[in-house]
């Protein structure tokens, strides 16, 4: 040692020089001391393993190596304890342990792992492969960067998201509001599953109406995978469901019904099961429900923008397909807020960060003509005198029957014609006409219709109902679009209110409304989706002092049992649905059940 | 991984190390296809050396454990055969004295510009095989034998499809999520793997 330490050299030639001087008087020892060792204990490193070879993994493994034996493809039988080769004679010791340290929630850096559109495995896939393979997907803004896959453009942001969410999951509801992409969204999450090898064969079920929409979004977004179109007679429908063993088979409700034997008898399982609008299957004692319910699948998933229509039941009808088990019914809203949380994916246009033009919303309220006044007094004096003498008898029914009559006076006066409504209407049109942009008025009556499309001749409009049949529609649709002599669009909400894309219209008329507000929602955003471009107008009509403004409250309600549901900061024991209670209310009629059980 | 005999996959591997200042180093090794999608993945269990070692490695310390230690093993625990491996942690080059994969640290091209490295560097350091690729970096150690024109070509394909630094960030995910799906319940003992 080049330093040596002075307190010790000192002390040892002082003993030395003790020794010295006194030679003959004792048997010394000339040797010096040892000097202590200290052990510093270094237990031999040993870094334990847990890791798996994924499907596409094996698969490559066993088609070059077949001799390779795979005993680390499960994570379940993975784990193992490695030794580094130059360590591994050294002999254990030390504070060394076979089970890994926790560590602490949230204590890893996550580096990049937050960068772009990562697919999330849903909480209820347990297992650690399966988790893996999810998390270690390349991040969609990858997928649809690299050359591998083609798409027509970039999605937006949250649209990337809702394939996120999909993709991993087996049992999903996208539930965004009308207008942001949920078609779109769904087959390209499904398209990614297809590359990968996860589907072979998908079944989509949708309205009528919406069959070409699909496979104009396919042909769009999916053009590689091949589309059967279940249609046609009886005897080609039933061969179609025989021989379509891959690729998207593509049905609406109507013929799923009529086909029910042959689609839940299938060979094997569909791989995916997509069913759009699915406030279609809402009651769950329905046929339509019992059938979509009874089709074997593999992954479930539902596409609406209006989950909950009337009332917190129509998901559980929804989620006996998704999910079975999952709801009840009488469910409490905060229950079934905790058991959907993981399976529904809801967006508003609020929420969502999208350059959309704005929607302007017209309440306009107009009086009655005379006539019109005069008719609606005396139907609604007549009509509460003969539900009041029906007595116990009383239905929600009656009481539906004398709200019908009472609306259409609102509309037109049943004698003369005379409408308030209709002159309101016309003078808007006017302007809207001059000004080269296009309308949509929505009216819940085709006789409705087919008096405005007299009266309003010469803003050439254009029909879209039920009366109009399916192989027209398609054209009805492009000659609004593309005629810049068809200013006007008349639909009915029953036929038109779902799935179209009318992104060119900038005004919208609810000519009179709909019984509940998704449904009129669903409407407005025929026009006001992505795509439109410019501010698109809506204009409510309300009869003042009538029945229409008292069933406005009552739509008002509505919106607060929705946003109870899918809005956490909502609050939940605020009063929801709309009781028979309310309905009789209308009139100011006691519920009979009640009155009977007062009594 | 035991070195291929036959034909090698279009496959390339992801080395990296996660440093958490209470539980250590994590290890983590993700496979990839030439599209991006993973083939195969290991992680290790936390390494945390104790101050004797931390003492006595000094300076080495990061490049033993890195390198030596967690990314020895996790190669020596992948059964699939890859094209190269890349590193964004300059400490893994002491791999290549013990492994025979391509073995590469990946920079962006800027930061490798301005930023020295984080860690020893052999004294050869000027004979390493280097690559520029596109916006990256690729550096070896002096014991590297790569060539950088073949290793660019095999390299190729896979820069279509994938940004060399994000597959990074799957794994230190990946790792979050092993981590956090094998904590035990409280009521057990743990201790830590020690180097």
């Amino acid at each position: 040692m080049d330093l040596p330490q002075p307190s010790i050299l000192p002390r040892i030639q002082t003993q030395a020089a003790l020794t010295l001087r006194a030679p003959t008087t004792a048997l010394l020892d000339w040797r010096l001391e040892a000097p202590a060792a200290v052990s510093v204990p270094l237990p031999p490193p040993q870094v334990q393993c847990v890791g798996c070879v994924f499907p596409e993994g094996q698969a490559e493994l066993t088609k070059h190596r077949p001799d390779v034996s795979l005993s680390v493809a499960g994570l379940s039988h993975a784990v193992g304890v490695q030794r580094s080769a130059n360590m591994a004679a050294r002999n254990d010791g030390g504070a060394c342990h076979n089970t890994p340290a926790p560590p602490a929630a949230g204590t890893l850096p996550t580096g990049q792992a937050s960068a772009g559109t990562r697919i999330r495995p849903p909480a209820d896939v347990v297992k650690l492969e399966d988790r893996l393979l999810y998390l270690l997907q390349p991040p969609l803004e990858h997928i649809f960067a690299s050359e591998a896959l083609a798409f027509p453009f970039h999605p937006f942001p949250y649209q990337l998201d809702g394939i996120a969410f999909l993709y991993p999951r087996h049992e999903a509801v996208l539930a965004d509001e009308m207008g942001l992409g949920k078609t779109m969204q769904a087959i390209v999450a499904m398209r990614l599953l297809a590359h990968q090898g996860h589907l072979q064969r998908t079944l989509i079920v949708c309205p009528k109406p919406l069959v070409t929409n699909w496979q104009r979004e396919i042909s769009l977004w999916a053009p590689e995978l091949p589309v059967t179109t279940i249609t046609g007679k009886q005897a080609r429908r039933h061969w179609l469901w025989d021989q379509a063993n891959h690729g998207v088979l593509l049905v609406n409700y109507e013929s799923l019904l009529r086909d029910s034997r042959q689609a839940v008898a299938v060979s094997r399982p569909f791989d995916l099961m997509i069913i759009d609008e699915s406030q279609r299957i809402k009651n769950r004692l329905s046929t339509t429900n019992e059938v979509i319910c009874s089709i074997p699948r593999q992954r479930s998933w539902a596409l609406t923008g209006t989950p909950i229509e009337n009332s917190a039941e129509d998901l559980v009808g929804i989620f006996q397909y998704v999910s079975p088990g999952c709801l009840r019914p009488q469910m409490k809203v905060p229950a079934i807020r905790r058991a959907v949380q993981d399976h529904v994916l809801r967006r508003s246009k609020d929420q969502v960060d999208i350059d959309l033009p704005p929607k302007m919303f017209r309440d306009a309220d107009v009086e009655l003509s005379p006539e019109q006044k005069q008719a609606y007094e005396r139907a609604e004096e007549e009509g509460v005198v003969e539900l009041n003498q029906i007595g116990s008898r009383l239905t929600i029914q009656h009481v539906f029957e004398l709200v019908l009559r009472l609306k259409q006076i609102c509309n037109f006066d049943p004698v003369t014609g005379a409408s308030s409504k209709l002159d309101r209407l016309q003078a808007d049109l006017e302007e809207c006409a001059a000004s080269g942009r296009k309308a949509i008025i929505f009216s819940q009556w085709v006789h409705t219709i087919e008096k405005l499309r007299d009266a309003l001749q010469p803003l050439g409009p254009l029909e879209y109902h039920g009366k109009i049949p399916s192989a027209r529609r398609d054209g009805v649709i492009e000659s609004f679009r593309k005629d810049p002599t068809k200013h006007v669009l008349l639909m009915s909400y029953g036929a038109g209110s779902v799935g179209l894309n009318l992104q060119f219209a900038g005004y919208v008329f609810l000519f009179d409304r709909w019984w509940n507000p998704a449904v009129e929602d669903q409407a407005i955003n025929r026009a006001h989706r992505i795509g439109a471009a410019g501010p698109v107008t809506v204009t409510r009509f309300l009869a003042t002092g009538t029945i229409e403004q008292r069933i406005h409250a009552v739509l008002e309600e509505k919106r607060e049992l929705f946003q109870a549901v899918f809005d956490p900061d909502a609050d939940p024991t605020s009063k929801l649905g709309l009781s028979r209670e309310d309905i009789f209310g209308l009139f100011q009629l006691n519920f009979p059940d009640a009155a009977d059980q007062a009594a | 991984m035991d070195v291929p005999t036959s034909k090698s996959l279009p496959a390339f591997g992801f080395l990296t190390v996660v440093e958490d200042p209470q539980h250590g180093f994590f290890g983590g090794y993700l496979v990839l296809s030439e599209l991006g999608r993973p083939l195969e993945f290991h992680c290790s269990t936390p390494v945390q050396p104790n101050q004797a070692q931390k003492i006595l490695y000094g300076a080495t310390l990061r490049s033993y454990i890195l390198g030596e230690l967690i990314g020895q093993t996790l190669l020596a625990t992948a059964q699939l055969p890859v094209l190269a491996v890349l590193a964004d942690q300059v400490e893994m080059l002491s791999l290549a004295l013990l492994r025979p994969e391509t073995l590469a640290y990946v920079t962006p091209l800027p930061a490798a510009a301005e930023v020295p490295c984080q860690g020893p560097r052999p004294a050869e350091e000027k004979a390493a095989p280097e690559l520029v690729l596109g916006t990256w970096r690729l550096q070896g150690s002096s014991s590297c034998s790569w060539q950088p024109d073949a290793l660019a070509a095999e390299l190729a394909p896979l820069i279509r499809h994938v940004d060399l630094a994000e597959p990074f960030a799957r794994i230190r995910g990946a790792i979050q999520e092993a981590q956090r799906i094998s904590t035990p319940p409280a009521d057990e003992t743990y201790g830590s793997a020690a180097a």
